[in-house]
């Protein structure tokens, strides 16, 4: 299954010769959004502001600094996936995409995203890799 | 309530203009000659005793004014009013203005007041017959402060709801909520967009993130970058 199209702004990394003969070749529409519009580009934006808010709330409150957001931004992210969305009618996009159920490997009862950031940095800071931390191995941590 | 507190009433339904109260009269009355007799609604007539010019207002004064004794309104007749001083009179719901025909300025007020129009003194008509909001817009919308100042009778006022003044300041009206409709499969359609750089530099040295989302199931990825520039690799 590929990319149909894809909606982006006028950012110049979008409009290099490179990534739009990549476009081309394997058949992907590209929709830029109209010069300083970039309410075009509404539903990344949109999730971008999410992922950034949800970020400094889960730095706050871990008092971690914020040299670190970009690992909380990759847990921001596989949060917010497994979360049900309004759009979807309150389905969650990870099994929209997937097809399976989730919630398996959530900790039912108090494990609140902080928590889980915490046990990551855990797991960060023993120098094991970052994107296993985000695999169905964390439950087991707790 | 003593006529001479009544103001006086503009009334296309009188032929002459008529008043109850001596003390109007700018000049002596006239007693002698033509008196006309008056023809009230219930039919029974009365006779007028005199004849004068009453100064209404400071800018308008009307002549063969009917002394009737006992009378209790002051009416101004309009055909007589219109006659006499060439004037356009506009009727709205809340006011009437006196204008006259040839130069434009304004030579009277009224106001409207339990389905009478009432001739108002300038001196006082201007906050009565306009809201604030009016002398508002008539003064350029100025701020709350300035207004205050231009009309102090208004000083009290504590805020001002001007839609205009706020529509006013809007450089762009809103965005349509949704241009098109949502992707129908996977994949169909991808948003991008690419975020930084961050004011912190991330502890895997990234300043960037690009978001892809699909526009079917809303899943998200996201890539941390370096550099703009990486976003080909990870597109591929």
């Amino acid at each position: 299954m590929s990319i149909r199209s894809l909606r982006s702004d006028n950012a110049k990394e979008y409009l290099s010769h490179q990534f739009q003969n990549f476009m081309s070749s394997n058949g992907i529409l590209h929709q830029t959004s109209c010069a300083h519009t970039p309410q075009q580009n509404g539903v990344a934006k949109r999730k971008t502001r999410h992922l950034i808010e949800t970020i400094r709330t889960l730095l706050l409150r871990s008092n971690v600094p914020f040299r670190y957001w970009g690992d909380a931004v990759l847990m921001a992210c596989y949060l917010i996936n497994r979360m049900p969305s309004s759009v979807l009618g309150n389905q969650v996009p990870h099994s929209v995409l997937f097809l399976i159920p989730l919630y398996t490997h959530f900790h039912p009862v108090c494990l609140g995203p902080h928590v889980l950031f915490k046990i990551f940095l855990l797991v960060l800071t023993k120098g094991l890799s970052l994107l296993l931390s985000y695999s169905s191995t964390i439950p087991h941590v707790s | 309530m003593s006529p001479s507190l009544n103001p006086w009433i503009l009334d296309s339904g009188a032929t002459h203009h008529i008043t109850g109260n001596k003390d109007f009269f700018s000049s002596s009355i006239t007693t002698s000659g033509y008196l006309p007799s008056i023809i009230t609604t219930n039919g029974s007539e009365t006779q007028s005793t005199g004849i004068g010019t009453v100064k209404v207002l400071p800018s308008l004064s009307i002549t063969s004014v009917l002394y009737v004794p006992g009378a209790p309104f002051n009416l101004i007749s309009l055909s007589q009013l219109i006659c006499s001083h060439d004037c356009i009179v506009t009727f709205t719901k809340v006011n009437v203005t006196l204008l006259d025909r040839i130069s434009r300025r304004q030579v009277g007020v009224g106001c409207e007041s339990n389905g009478l129009y009432y001739l108002v003194n300038p001196s006082k008509a201007c906050p009565a017959t306009n809201s604030p909001l009016t002398i508002h817009a008539q003064l350029g919308h100025p701020s709350l402060l300035k207004f205050q100042r231009l009309v102090p009778s208004l000083s009290k006022l504590s805020e001002l709801h001007c839609e205009l003044c706020q529509l006013g300041k809007h450089t762009r009206s809103h965005f349509p909520d949704r241009v098109n409709k949502r992707a129908s499969s996977l994949f169909a359609l991808v948003h991008s967009d690419v975020w930084g750089p961050s004011r912190h530099i991330s502890t895997l040295d990234s300043k960037y993130f690009v978001t892809f989302i699909d526009d079917f199931s809303r899943c998200t990825w996201l890539f941390l970058m370096k550099n703009r520039s990486e976003l080909f690799s990870i597109f591929q």
